[in-house]
Order: C-alpha cells, then sequence, then structure tokens
C-alpha cells in the first residue's frame, strides 16, 4: 500500500506508461478490415499463391511487432498440416483419412487465422471496443464480443484446475473421465459468466448515454500502406479468378 | 441514505424467503457492518442495494427501499449504478478488461466521460486505492489482494456516493487485508456511505459505525462495535460470528522430529524459467494438521501441486515416511481440496460426488455430509449448491477418499464460525487417522482454532 507515499506528479507519470494511444501499431479497424480481407482471398482462391503471398504479408507484420517466435510456430503448424494433407493422408485407411480431412480443411482456411490471431494478439481489449465505437458497431453487440475475448484466458485458467483435478481423482471409465473434465468445465464457466455480467451491470454498462472510450486510435500512413498492398493482393486475386 | 422499509425477496424456485420483513436505515456518510452467519441474507442486501436483484425478473420484492430518497424500485438499473459502487467477493471473476487501468476506467467510458474527466478519476481512484504501480499491469498475473483493490479502485472511480462490498477479504492475506482496510477508512474519511458484508470482523469493525447482525432475511439487532468487541466469547459463538480482534500471532514450535510424514529437501520450482521458490526444506509430520501460512503470491498454490505430484520440481527431494517418492506415486496417494473448488466438483448428487461411484463408501460419505453440515443435500446436484457448501463438500470428499496426503487450498475463504469449525473438525479426523494433512491457508483464526502445526511460508526467494 503507498497511498500515504504518493505524489500526483508519480500518478501522472504511471499512467502515462500504460497502454493508450497506442502509438505505432496499425489502427485495429485496419486490422478487422485485413481479417474480412484474408477471408475473401481464401474464399476467392483458396490454397492458391495469393493465400500465400497474403500470409507472409502477416509474417512481415508480426516481424515488426517484435513477434518472430510466433511467425515461426504459425509456419511450423502450417507446414505440418501441408504434410498430413499431402504425405500422410494418402497412404492411410479411407476411414482414418476422412476424420483427418477436417484438420486439411484447416490448412485451406489458414490466412483467416494467421489473420485473427495478429488481431488478437496485437490488440488491446480496449483498442478494440474503441474501434468497433468508432465504426458504430450496436453496443450490445460490443459487450458480446468483448466479453467473449475477456473468457479466453479465464476458460484457459480453469480448464488447468480442471484437468489437474481429473489426473488427481484417476476416473475410472469413460464416461466419468468425460463427466470430470466438462462438468466442472462448465460450472466454471456458468459461474464466471454470472459473476462478471453483475459486475458490469453494477457500473452501469446499460447506461444509454454516448459511450466513450479511453484509448485512442487513429490511421495513419503505416494503415495505408498496409491496406494498399492487402487490396493489390485481393485484386490480383480477382483478376486470375476471372481470367481462370 | 439508504432505507429498507418491510423489504420481502423470495429467489425464483426457493421455498423461504431470503429477506422478511426487513428494515433499517443507513445515514449518509455512515459505514455498516452487516454481519451474520452463511445464507442469513446479507449478500441479497447488498444486491438490493446495487439493483442487481430489483431487475432481476424472475425475484419477488415488496416494500420500499431508498436509495439518496429516490425510491430504487423507479430507477433504471444504471441509475442506481450512478449512486452506488460494488465491489464482489470474487476477485477472479469480476473483471471485464485485461489490463488494469482498462478495468478501473470502465464505469467511466460507460457513463461517457471525457478523457479529462479519465485521467482524472484514474489518478484519484489509483491514489486512494493504493494501486499507482499496478496501471499498466495485465490483471491475470496479479495477486489476490492486488485484485481486490482494483476491483475497490474501479467501483470508487466514478464517484458514488455508496460503495458496497460482498465479503471482499475472503481470498486475502493479513497484509492484503489490511491494506483493504485502509481504503475503506478512506472512503468514510470521504464521508462515503459504506456498506460491507463479512464473515472476518476483525479488520472491518475497526472502521464500523455500527454492525447489523442479519438473521433469517431481516436486522435482528444492532450492535456498536465496542459491544461486540468486549461480548464475551461464548455469546459471540451463540451468534455464530467470528472474533472481533486480530488473531494474535503464533508462537513458533519447534520442528518435528524423526521421518514419518512428508521431508522435502533442497526443492526448487519455477514456472516459465521464473523461479517461483529455491531450496526450500520442510516436515509435514502424520497425525497432526499442519498450515502453511504467508503472503497472497508467495508461491503457495504451487507447493500444494508439488506435493500432489501435479508439478515438478527442477531440484530437491520429497520423501514420505522416509522412501524417495515420484511424482507417479505422489498423485495416487494424494487429494487436492481446490481453491477454485468448482474445478473439482462433476458428481450428480452430492452424495455421488463423495463417493465417486463406489457403493461401498455410502455409509462413510453419509457421515462425512453430515459432519460438515450437508447432511440435508446428499440428494442435492453439486451446482446448485452455494458457494461456501460446495466447498465443504470437497472437504467431504477428501474425509472418504482412501489418499493419505491431504492438500486443502484455502478451505474457509468466506465461511462462518461454524462452517470453520466443522472444517476444522473434519481436518483433525483426517489426521487422527494418520494421514498427512496439508492446509494453505490465510485464515489465521482457522489455523489457531485447527490448532495447526505452523508452517510460515514467507517469500521463500526473499530468504535466501
Amino acid at each position: 500500500m503507498h497511498a500515504n507515499v504518493m505524489r500526483i506528479d508519480d500518478v501522472m507519470d504511471s499512467h502515462d506508461r500504460a497502454p493508450e494511444r497506442d502509438d505505432g501499431g496499425l489502427d485495429p479497424r485496419t486490422k478487422l478490415l485485413l481479417t474480412l480481407l484474408s477471408c475473401f482471398v481464401v474464399f476467392t482462391a483458396p490454397l492458391s499463391s495469393f493465400s500465400l503471398v497474403f500470409m507472409g504479408l502477416f509474417c512481415i507484420l508480426f516481424i515488426i511487432e517484435r513477434m518472430p517466435k510466433l511467425v515461426f510456430e504459425l509456419l511450423a503448424v502450417y507446414v505440418g498440416i501441408m504434410c498430413l494433407a499431402q504425405f500422410i493422408i494418402p497412404v492411410l485407411p479411407a476411414q482414418v483419412g476422412v476424420m483427418l480431412a477436417v484438420i486439411c480443411y484447416g490448412g485451406v482456411i489458414f490466412p483467416c487465422a494467421v489473420a485473427a490471431v495478429y488481431l488478437v494478439k496485437t490488440t488491446s481489449v480496449g483498442q478494440f471496443v474503441a474501434a468497433l465505437r468508432a465504426i458504430h458497431i450496436p453496443n450490445t453487440l460490443i459487450v458480446a464480443l468483448t466479453a467473449t475475448l475477456r473468457f479466453f484466458p479465464a476458460i484457459r485458467e480453469d480448464f488447468s484446475h480442471v484437468r489437474d483435478a481429473s489426473r488427481l481423482r484417476k476416473p475410472h471409465g469413460p464416461q466419468r473421465r468425460v463427466d470430470c473434465i466438462y462438468v466442472p468445465l462448465l460450472l466454471n464457466v456458468s459461474s464466471t459468466a454470472a459473476d462478471l455480467a453483475a459486475s458490469v451491470t453494477a457500473r452501469g454498462i446499460d447506461n444509454p448515454c454516448q459511450k466513450t472510450s479511453w484509448h485512442r486510435i487513429g490511421f495513419s500512413a503505416g494503415d495505408a500502406i498496409v491496406l494498399a498492398v492487402a487490396l493489390a493482393i485481393y485484386a490480383a486475386c480477382i483478376a486470375w479468378r476471372v481470367m481462370t | 441514505m439508504i432505507h429498507f422499509d418491510h423489504v420481502n425477496l423470495t429467489y425464483e424456485n426457493a421455498d423461504h424467503p431470503a429477506l422478511s420483513d426487513c428494515s433499517f436505515d443507513i445515514e449518509k456518510g455512515q459505514t455498516v457492518l452487516l454481519a451474520g452467519m452463511s445464507g442469513c441474507g446479507k449478500s441479497t442486501i447488498l444486491n438490493l442495494i446495487n439493483g442487481l436483484l430489483l431487475h432481476d425478473e424472475q425475484t419477488e420484492v415488496s416494500g420500499t427501499i431508498q436509495i439518496s430518497g429516490k425510491a430504487a424500485q423507479d430507477l433504471e438499473q444504471w441509475e442506481v449504478a450512478d449512486l452506488v459502487g460494488s465491489v464482489f467477493q470474487n476477485p477472479k471473476s469480476q473483471f471485464f478488461n485485461l489490463t488494469v487501468a482498462d478495468e478501473i476506467i470502465f464505469g467511466l467510458e460507460n457513463r461517457g466521460a471525457t478523457r479529462p474527466q479519465m485521467e482524472r478519476a484514474l489518478a484519484r481512484a489509483a491514489e486512494v486505492c493504493g494501486v499507482q504501480d499496478l496501471l499498466g499491469r495485465d490483471i491475470f498475473g496479479l495477486s489476490g489482494g492486488e485484485k481486490q483493490r482494483i476491483a475497490c479502485a474501479s467501483a470508487y472511480a466514478t464517484d458514488p456516493d455508496v460503495l458496497v462490498l460482498d465479503e471482499p477479504s475472503a481470498n486475502l492475506d493479513e497484509q492484503s487485508i489490511e491494506a483493504l482496510a485502509k481504503v475503506l477508512a478512506e472512503w468514510k474519511r470521504q464521508g462515503k456511505t459504506v456498506v460491507i458484508a463479512e464473515h472476518r470482523l476483525w479488520y472491518a469493525i475497526d472502521i464500523a459505525d455500527e454492525v447489523f447482525y442479519i438473521r433469517d432475511g431481516h436486522v435482528e439487532r444492532t450492535f456498536t462495535p465496542d459491544q461486540l468487541r468486549f461480548m464475551n466469547a461464548a455469546d459471540r459463538a451463540q451468534l455464530g460470528l467470528r472474533q472481533c480482534t486480530r488473531p494474535p500471532d503464533i508462537a513458533p514450535e519447534p520442528g518435528p522430529v524423526g521421518d514419518d510424514g512428508i521431508v522435502a529437501q533442497g526443492l526448487t520450482t519455477s514456472n516459465k524459467r521464473i523461479p517461483v521458490w529455491q531450496n526450500i526444506d520442510f516436515h509435514i509430520p502424520r497425525g497432526r494438521v499442519c498450515a502453511i501460512t504467508g503472503k497472497n503470491g508467495a508461491g503457495k498454490t504451487t507447493l500444494a501441486r508439488v506435493l500432489c505430484g501435479l508439478k515438478k520440481t527442477n531440484t530437491g527431494t520429497l520423501n514420505i515416511d522416509g522412501q524417495v517418492t515420484k511424482r507417479k506415486q505422489l498423485r495416487a496417494r494424494s487429494f487436492m481440496v481446490m481453491q477454485d473448488v468448482n474445478a473439482q466438483l462433476f458428481g450428480e448428487t452430492a452424495l455421488d460426488e463423495v463417493t465417486f461411484g463406489d457403493e461401498s463408501l455410502k455409509d462413510q460419505a453419509h457421515d462425512a455430509l453430515e459432519r460438515l453440515g450437508l447432511g440435508g443435500y446428499a440428494k442435492r446436484n453439486p451446482s446448485t449448491l452455494s458457494g461456501g457448501q460446495r466447498q465443504r463438500l470437497a472437504v467431504a470428499d477428501a474425509l472418504v477418499s482412501k489418499r493419505d496426503i491431504i492438500v486443502l487450498d484455502e478451505p474457509t475463504s468466506g465461511l462462518d464460525l461454524r462452517h470453520m469449525q466443522q472444517v476444522s473438525d473434519a481436518l483433525h479426523q483426517m489426521a487422527l487417522s494418520d494421514r498427512c494433512v496439508v492446509v494453505i491457508t490465510h485464515d489465521m483464526e482457522f489455523v489457531h482454532t485447527s490448532n495447526a502445526l505452523v508452517i510460515d511460508w514467507a517469500r521463500p526467494i526473499d530468504r535466501r
């Protein structure tokens, strides 16, 4: 507790360090558009070199954000899926192959996944909300979306506790083993959801006024360049599609 | 400021009312402590003051409630939110944002505040609640005490006249409780009206102007803090209240001799390569309840996972009765009552949960449920039980399990006097059957009640 030794300039100093605008980095609206474009590219020309180029664009963006490790991880997953599709599934019995084919579908939509990872990893929830408010998304939808984002880390934590508990109790039989995971997980999720709902209601989430955002967002030259490149790729993709 | 007149409330599907003929007045600037046994209606009162229950269509409410002279039933939920700030019990699930500054500012964004207003509110709330150093941090990495102060800061940031707190100390160590008490004292100094529901009375009673003793859904008596402080222990126990003075420090005892039970030597463990604690020795003998106490964030939960074989240690050995024991063996021999007790309950009924499908344990299970005050709940689904009841159900699991190492992580957070004693008795029974019983706890009152052997887990990294 430092309240008694605190000076006001300390306060100003410490919240200057708090994440706000958000210097550098793309505007969250740009990232949303990129995600949308990646879906268009994938559905216009699945598994084409355009998808690959689009992923390349994200690799560069990740490196600019100083997340090279993530690039390697994502590439490893992609290469893994491609190897599965190219070399392993053809030699497997058909029944098993059909089941694994679902994973291969993941390879097709991989660029969208990369775009989503980029959006989530480089955007704070506050920035995301600010962006959604800026494009006039209804408040109820914003709350639902951000609550979902807020849920992932909570569920990950819950899940590790649930796994610990079931490792200790060593349930017998498949039914019990499944119960051991999903019953507590559901209980946890529903009680977390109820608590969260109470907490946001008690802080006036349903106030009908025009909401404001602590985070400042804004377009920069970087946004223009990235969007231009992405649009160019998409245009090329459509052109190729029309021609063939 | 707050006026309740003949308020009755019945929850959906409940057979008896949660509040019956509840009337009281709280003046502006008063700090009132709500005391009483679990299920007496404390939380219900708070959730009426902050409006959450008024707008819940499944709950039947009658009577008059006024906040700041306005009839609460006529106010929209967000209008009540302007008048009343709330701090809830569980620090884990009351945060909507992922970073501290975002969380504190959240209420202001909802009210459409301007950026300079937000900056001022953030600076003020951070200073009053002692969280300046945490503003840029990610909430998930913080200790329970820090989270609870952030919850206070975000309730206070919008400058409400009334603040309600529901068992805010349930998961906190003594140091964090004292930090919380300072926040409450500052609120009182500023003339806020504060209503706190608590089982742990000792820290809150110094700040309170009045204590409402709640029983059967209404204010049965009001006490001045001094009346409670000077009440003899028997009368207080009769009311089911915990002690009103700070639990005394525990006198150190000589460590146990011999090698029965768990003997750890040179244990070191780390999370993601960051050491949690290093080079630790301790001895947990059989036949006596051992309490591991220490600050929030000292790595005690990690210790629980190590003792149950759920976490690897980097160096050191764990011997049980002189035998080196591997993780897999530890997992087969141990039972953990987790802090997050929801993670481990999955039976269809409380009885099924305790027997774990083994019919031969039925009598034992009934006996265990009875001991923990859950005799009437054997056929209930665990998810329909209250938080405190679930906690005791997991203790019943441990009692019946055939494991000989029982680890309990904060088993008494949020239990009233009677239930705390039931848990204490259950632990004694386990220890008497020659099991190793390890309780990780901040609750010094519980440590005294259970006469446990104390191992002080002062942050071992600093100790080195």
